[in-house]
């Protein structure tokens, strides 16, 4: 019977501000696990472009999410991507939790489902695919992050 | 480095007021709380209440996105005197169903403001089933050593709550 874990990988704490972020080795670090998770912590800009691989080919990506801003609701789709955007709006500060499908299987496109949270801005639940059949061996951030913001990458056993 | 359970609450006969777990280790760089409840009173669902280290000051602020099943709204920001991480089904839902609320908070050890994350849902297959997000904030440099849960009446038997460290 498989033993359920839920291990941190890598952690990226900003020491000064930093554009474009990067945790590298998935396939090395993450190797025998399902599933990963990233806790994006942020005392400044919530919002995160996710790219995999470094792959900004146009189209690789498409999503939908649905948002509560306090004063609205909505629900967009964002086909065509050359990134993953789980937040359609900007959100100061809060915490973002992706989580990566099967993301060492060769035989299929990426599914990502992203929780974004500012208590001072919104909450946001997204979808995404990465149309790619490939291993996931980095994730990027491609935001501008500033000093104390944390990332956190955990692997779920399968 | 793993999920660390700290310790499960199961409520026995007679229900329970509140749930509290005290001494929380600050080992872990992530709290989650696995919630799966039901209330004593009540028709569809109960809000559930939360202080961190039993801060009732106005240190909290939260904003919510809400569906009942045939709409959707929210609201927020709202400056608290404690947390409102969700809800749970109330007496008069289909009899053995419970609310299910998960409750995230990154950096718990962190001197900065802590954000945290919830989701609730309490789907019973019937008319009404309800399901909220919330983005909580608590407004205080202490990392956080303990937790008090409640609602406006009782948690019945069977309730748990199972709070875990990631690190």
């Amino acid at each position: 019977m498989a033993t359920p874990t839920y291990d941190l990988l890598a952690t990226v704490t900003i020491t000064t501000t930093t554009s474009g972020t990067t945790i590298s080795n998935i396939d090395t670090i993450g190797a025998g696990y399902r599933d990963l998770v990233l806790v994006l912590s942020s005392t400044d800009n919530c919002v995160v472009y996710i790219r995999l691989n470094g792959d900004s080919t146009v189209g690789a990506y498409s999503s939908v999410n649905a948002e509560g801003t306090g004063s609205a609701t909505s629900s967009n789709t964002g086909p065509n991507s050359t990134r993953f955007t789980p937040t359609s709006s900007v959100y100061g500060g809060g915490t973002n939790i992706i989580q990566f499908f099967d993301f060492s299987q060769t035989d299929k496109h990426k599914s990502m489902l992203s929780r974004a949270s500012s208590s001072a801005n919104g909450v946001n639940m997204a979808t995404g695919r990465w149309a790619n059949t490939a291993a996931v061996t980095s994730i990027t951030d491609l935001s501008t992050r500033n000093a104390g913001d944390t990332f956190h990458l955990y692997g779920i056993a399968g | 480095m793993t999920m660390t359970l700290i310790e499960t609450v199961t409520v026995g006969s007679g229900g329970a007021s509140s749930i509290e777990f005290t001494g929380i280790p600050g080992t872990g760089k992530d709290l989650l709380l696995v919630l799966s409840a039901r209330t004593s009173t009540g028709t569809n669902i109960r809000g559930v209440s939360m202080t961190l280290n039993n801060d009732t000051a106005t240190n909290y602020s939260r904003l919510r996105f809400y569906g009942d099943g045939s709409s959707a709204s929210t609201s927020g920001p709202h400056s608290e005197a404690a947390l409102e991480p969700g809800y749970v089904n109330a007496a008069g839902t289909t009899a053995n169903s419970f609310g299910s609320l998960s409750l995230y908070i990154s950096n718990y050890t962190s001197t900065a403001s802590k954000s945290i994350s919830t989701d609730s849902v309490t789907e019973t297959n019937g008319t009404a089933g309800y399901q909220a997000l919330y983005a909580n904030s608590w407004n205080n440099a202490a990392a956080v050593a303990s937790m008090q849960i409640d609602v406006t009446d009782d948690f019945v038997e069977h309730s748990t709550a199972s709070l875990y460290t990631i690190s």
